[in-house]
């Protein structure tokens, strides 16, 4: 009666897009912060970090305009 | 009586809209992410928006819940007026009561009431009511909550260090991308069902033929009730959710939107049909267990989980009154009309006593803080007669709440 499969599918597909999607967005964020600080003593360093926050930020736009094209039916 | 029906069916679109604001933007309204103005005015947009875009009309009032068409029994416009006056009437009470629950359960309990008293028993497929209502709304919260606790704790544990919570602040601008998805599902979705449930009613009354879509002025006029609903905000729902559950910090809110979204999308995607309201409030509550599980306020989460449970029943058993009384004739519709607004009008004015509206929704009103009673209708009078005093929380920025 109760689709234990679909269920089970919904819930492993849910926990590991959200856990990446989390991981990505967090890794940025400190790698954007950490950059802000480090660009006085190592200006380099802070380039680098930044450079890699902003690609871990498209990243993620990415993975929302894969969420608008879940979700408009008209893109299937 | 098909104008009564089409008339009822949008006053229940927009309380949809209204009671699933909260859905997308308690938390980023609790966060300071968006202002509550803002926030209400991208979850309008987007609602309006995704009402147009989805092609996907519901082709049965109740989603096989009950047996309808071809070899079942037919569903009558008077059945479909009963079981609105259920799901609005149950949707307009939780509402002032600040509670977050299913309006699809109140739609489709109201759809049951109504045709049991109509139809028997008999008309109602139990399976169904078992693997697609009750079955998804015990397990959505357990799952969503799951979810969100794990999302936090890679938040937080990501980025700890020196420079945590100002890190921890720059989560607000992931949560305008997640909040707005979680709008635009909520829109391509839930205006679906009300399309249907006119078109049918307009097929049932000879007004269109069968087997057609919906005619654009139904679209129309469905998008912008939702809309309209979602702009107005269901401001106590919105409070219960972004402050009430918990207190919300930027990093906890983004992972609970995040596996909101992530949670919709797979569930609509992979077929098991969960409901937004349930996995968003789960969200919620796992991300507070997330950070610190001293946090979460269990007395409203467990009132939360009472409503849950009880709304299809309620609704039904309103409907099925609705429809003793509507099977009188002419003169008991009319009554039920005129007992339904003038419930509704009572309901309204209470909510007037107590106002929560866009300049106390993050709740850190002094009357009404911490006090258990502040979603409670029945609020001693003198609370109740004294107006909070209005405070700039929205241009305020949130108070730290990171170190937990």
């Amino acid at each position: 009666m109760i689709e234990w499969e679909s269920f089970v599918l919904v819930a492993v597909v849910s926990l590991v897009a959200a856990s990446v999607v989390v991981t990505i967005a967090s890794v940025g964020i400190r790698l954007l912060e950490n950059a802000a600080h480090a660009r006085r003593g190592d200006p380099g360093r802070g380039k680098a970090r930044l450079a890699v926050a902003r690609t871990l930020f498209g990243v993620c736009g990415a993975l929302v305009l894969f969420g608008v094209y879940l979700i408009v039916p008209a893109f299937h | 009586m098909v104008a009564l029906v089409v008339v009822l069916a949008l006053f229940f679109d927009f309380t949809n809209g209204f009671h699933d604001t909260a859905n997308a933007m308690a938390t980023p309204i609790a966060t300071g992410a968006l202002k509550p103005r803002v926030a209400v005015s991208i979850a309008a947009i987007l609602n309006l928006v995704g009402a147009f875009l989805s092609t996907e009309v519901a082709r049965t009032i109740s989603g096989g819940l009950i047996r309808e068409g071809g070899g079942g029994i037919q569903i009558t416009p008077t059945m479909i007026f009963a079981g609105l006056i259920g799901a609005i009437m149950w949707n307009l009470a939780t509402w002032l009561l600040g509670l977050p629950s299913s309006s699809s359960h109140a739609l489709f309990g109201g759809l049951i009431g109504a045709v049991i008293v109509g139809a028997g028993v008999g008309a109602i497929d139990p399976g169904v009511l078992l693997s697609k209502i009750v079955f998804p709304a015990v397990l959505a919260p357990f799952m969503a909550a799951g979810i969100a606790f794990v999302a936090t704790k890679i938040a937080y544990r990501v980025t700890s260090g020196h420079h945590a919570h100002a890190a921890r602040q720059r989560f607000r601008v992931g949560q305008v991308f997640t909040s707005s998805l979680v709008s635009l599902a909520h829109g391509t979705n839930d205006a679906q069902k009300t399309m249907g449930v006119i078109t049918l009613t307009l097929i049932a009354g000879g007004f269109q033929a069968a087997g057609t879509g919906p005619e654009f002025w139904v679209i129309a006029v469905c998008a912008l009730a939702i809309a309209l609903g979602t702009y107005v905000g269901g401001w106590r729902i919105i409070r219960t959710v972004g402050t009430g559950i918990t207190d919300v910090s930027p990093a906890q809110g983004f992972a609970a939107e995040a596996s909101t979204t992530a949670t919709i999308l797979a569930s609509t995607h992979l077929g098991f049909a969960l409901s937004t309201t349930q996995v968003a409030s789960g969200s919620v509550i796992g991300a507070g267990l997330g950070r610190n599980r001293h946090s979460v306020r269990w007395r409203v989460a467990g009132r939360i989980g009472v409503a849950w449970l009880v709304t299809l029943p309620c609704a039904a058993i309103m409907a099925a009154i609705a429809e003793l009384v509507a099977r009188l004739g002419p003169w008991g519709i009319a009554a039920d009309a005129l007992a339904g607004a003038t419930v509704i009008m009572l309901m309204f004015r209470r909510a007037r006593k107590n106002p929560v509206n866009h300049t106390n929704v993050t709740g850190e009103v002094p009357v009404a803080k911490h006090t258990p009673s502040m979603m409670l209708p029945k609020v001693p009078p003198s609370i109740a007669s004294a107006k909070p005093p209005k405070v700039p929380t929205a241009d305020t920025p949130t108070p730290h709440r990171d170190q937990a």
